[in-house]
């Protein structure tokens, strides 16, 4: 019996199971083109790949942070390094990869300072799979661990600021918190955009030159140390740009240890808080006068008796009991002077209007954020406009008081003192007009007196090799709204070289105590004076001054002869410096 | 379909396929280089971090002014700086410590002194701090 007798079949192929064949065939055959397409697709990598660096076995341990991501440098005018961010390696341990707890506790507290094996253990035993050992280890340390080769030990890396100077500029800079965010100083202003387009960089370029500086603070350090200041200020600022090339601050804090800074070595004694000035106040009275036009240079005023205003007297510490020309008004400081030739300009109006001018009515505008506001009084009466006029009854802050002076003696126009090293376009530009230049003539002349003139106040503040000007003051403490009588203010401002000013120089001691070597005296003049002179002898050579010539101050002794019934001298010089012969500190 | 077309589209398919493992292989292999350098570079950037501080720990004022005194050094005084032209020259100093003698038109005998323009005593002592 063949197929073709089958029932059912008629001797031709089904026509129907042939193309239910086919389906099939074209059906496994999609199958398949499937299947090969899911591995094309797979083999490209269109599904997302889960590797990471932590699954290849030569990969170094994944970082927090790159290098191009930290924060700015900070660095001085000359590129030294201030601040800058490390990548600091933390030791934690996985228990559940360590065989014996025990002894590798004792192996870590043997290889780390200041971990104590037993702790350790019992933190190792508590935790499950992840246990700090030590937080900002040093390298010698985590290359003894390394060697060591402990199981289930590693490091994790995170950025940690450091400053290689320490103390040096430490108000200025200031500091980071343990977030790493800006908490005093530039670090401050960098994170709350003081700083514009200087903080964006990848290193801010302060205006510091960190050698004037360390010059500055250890001047103050030896000052701390020989007149049991509280505190001091010192500061070098260029007279034209307002460039600060120092601002220091006693005491001292070391950013790299904040945390352990006391709320009086945070104080910046500069710029965060202001003082009543005293004596040196008398540059900004005398300006205002010679400007006004309405008192000459070579006016005399009466200084026979005391000067009664209301029922207060104002006396002088130093009284000649003569009538005083302007010159000796200025060189032997005296108040009943200063407040009548304040009067005789115009009083309390013109006085606040030029002390607005200088900016001395208002809050500083400081890259750093502690400037502290100017305290005013609220109304001006003659015995205000009177103690005003020689630093009492009105505090300001030293910064401040420096930049007025700039504005003085450099060319007359006003100074805004910066922080920020400016660049040659910006060194040029020069603020509104302040006094005539006649006037910055005379002042530069009476600043003179005060340090070469025989007699004058700030005879010790002559410094070696330059031709300085300069004022002293002493100006009693206030507590509570009480003058303290036993306590003050000493300070001295200085400009050299004086006949072609480059830079201010200001220091202030906080209640200082007078020794043997200043007769148990302590003025300005014997105290912050010798100071100023050191600094300026130290730094000038560093900063680029030529030492004065002995001719320099030919024009001022020739102005000094020419003013009528000034009764002034001034000593011999030595050839080979300028300092006065017979003055010691 | 043909068996022969069947045997093409298979063995392209395979061709494929193992061109296809190769290129990803190789990118993959790439990849792990770019990484590994990528981070070799951030290591030696954080290296470089740390000489930098170093050297400025190193070299900060406070240092270099103690290793100076302990070497005998002194910091420099405006009374040591002079001016180079106002430095007298040694050969004027032999000049002026000589007498040249010459004969007038008239036939007189006469001395000629010659005297250095700029004389500065240079001062090597220098006042004691």
């Amino acid at each position: 019996m063949s197929s073709d007798d089958l029932p059912g079949t008629t001797g031709q192929p089904d026509q129907t199971a042939l193309r239910l064949g086919r389906k099939r065939l074209r059906v496994v055959g999609l199958v398949v083109a499937l299947a090969f397409a899911s591995i094309a697709i797979r083999l490209v990598g269109f599904v997302p790949d889960s590797r990471t660096a932590a699954d290849d076995d030569e990969a170094p341990p994944r970082l927090e942070a790159t290098a191009l991501q930290t924060r700015p440098d900070i660095t001085d005018r000359h590129g030294q390094l201030l601040a800058t961010d490390l990548r600091v390696p933390s030791v934690f341990a996985d228990p559940s990869m360590i065989r014996d707890l025990g002894g590798t506790a004792k192996a870590l507290a043997e290889a780390l300072k200041g971990v104590n094996a037993d702790v350790l253990e019992v933190r190792l035993r508590k935790a499950k799979r992840f246990a700090w050992v030590k937080h900002q280890i040093t390298p010698a340390e985590q290359a003894k661990l390394l060697q060591l080769g402990l199981p289930g030990v590693d490091f994790r890396f995170a950025q940690h600021r450091v400053y290689p100077a320490e103390s040096l500029a430490s108000h200025v800079v200031g500091f980071v918190g343990l977030d790493n965010l800006g908490l005093a100083g530039i670090e401050q202003a960098i994170d709350t955009g003081k700083l514009g387009e200087a903080g964006k960089q990848r290193a801010v370029t302060l205006s510091l030159d960190l050698r004037v500086q360390e010059i500055v603070q250890s001047e103050l350090r030896h000052a701390h140390r020989r007149f049991r200041t509280e505190g001091a200020c010192g500061l070098v600022m260029d007279v034209l740009s307002g460039e600060l090339l120092a601002l220091a601050s006693l005491p001292e804090l070391d950013p790299n240890r904040a945390e352990t800074a006391t709320l009086d070595q945070q104080k910046n004694r500069c710029s965060g808080l202001s003082f009543e000035l005293g004596s040196i106040f008398k540059l900004l009275s005398h300006a205002m006068a010679l400007d006004s036009g309405k008192v000459s240079i070579a006016d005399q005023f009466d200084a026979t008796d005391v000067l009664r205003i209301g029922r207060h007297t104002i006396r002088d510490d130093h009284a000649k009991r003569k009538w005083l020309s302007v010159p000796e008004i200025f060189m032997y400081s005296s108040n009943i002077g200063t407040a009548r030739m304040t009067f005789a300009a115009g009083g309390a109006e013109p006085f606040k209007a030029f002390l607005t001018k200088l900016g001395l009515m208002e809050r500083l505008s400081f890259e750093i954020r502690a400037a502290a506001r100017p305290q005013l009084p609220s109304r001006w009466p003659d015995i205000t406009t009177a103690t005003a006029s020689f630093g009492h009854g009105l505090a300001t802050t030293p910064l401040q008081f420096a930049a007025a002076v700039a504005s003085l003696v450099g060319d007359g126009t006003r100074v805004r003192p910066t922080l920020l090293r400016h660049s040659p376009e910006q060194a040029k530009l020069r603020g509104a007009r302040v006094v005539s230049p006649r006037t910055v003539q005379d002042l530069r002349y009476l600043m003179w007196l005060v340090v070469n003139a025989k007699g004058g106040t700030g005879n010790r503040a002559a410094a070696e090799g330059y031709l300085v000007g300069g004022k002293t003051g002493t100006a009693e403490k206030v507590k509570n709204g009480v003058y303290l009588r036993d306590r003050v203010v000493a300070s001295f401002v200085g400009v050299f070289p004086i006949d072609k000013p480059r830079y201010v120089v200001l220091v202030m001691l906080d209640d200082p105590r007078g020794d043997a070597g200043t007769h148990g005296f302590r003025y300005g003049g014997w105290t912050a004076g010798p100071i100023a002179a050191e600094i300026i002898a130290r730094s000038g050579p560093l900063l680029g001054v030529p030492p004065s010539r002995l001719v320099a101050d030919d024009g001022f002794e020739q102005r000094l002869s020419a003013i009528k019934g000034a009764a002034v001298t001034t000593p011999r010089r030595a050839e080979n410096g300028l300092a006065p012969v017979g003055f010691d500190r | 379909m043909s068996s022969r077309s069947s045997v093409v589209a298979v063995a392209l398919a395979l061709g494929a396929a193992a061109v296809v493992f190769q290129l990803k292989h190789t990118v993959l292999e790439l990849e792990r280089e770019l990484r590994t350098t990528r981070q070799q570079i951030e290591e030696q950037r954080w290296r470089q971090q740390k000489l930098r501080a170093d050297r400025a720990y190193l070299t900060r004022p406070e240092r270099i002014a103690m290793q100076a005194r302990q070497l005998g050094m002194q910091p420099l005084r405006p009374a040591r700086i002079a001016e180079v032209g106002r430095i007298v020259r040694y050969d004027h100093l032999e000049l002026a410590g000589k007498t040249v003698p010459f004969v007038l038109p008239s036939g007189a005998a006469a001395e000629l002194r010659i005297k250095p323009i700029q004389t500065l005593a240079v001062d090597t002592g220098g006042p004691a701090r």
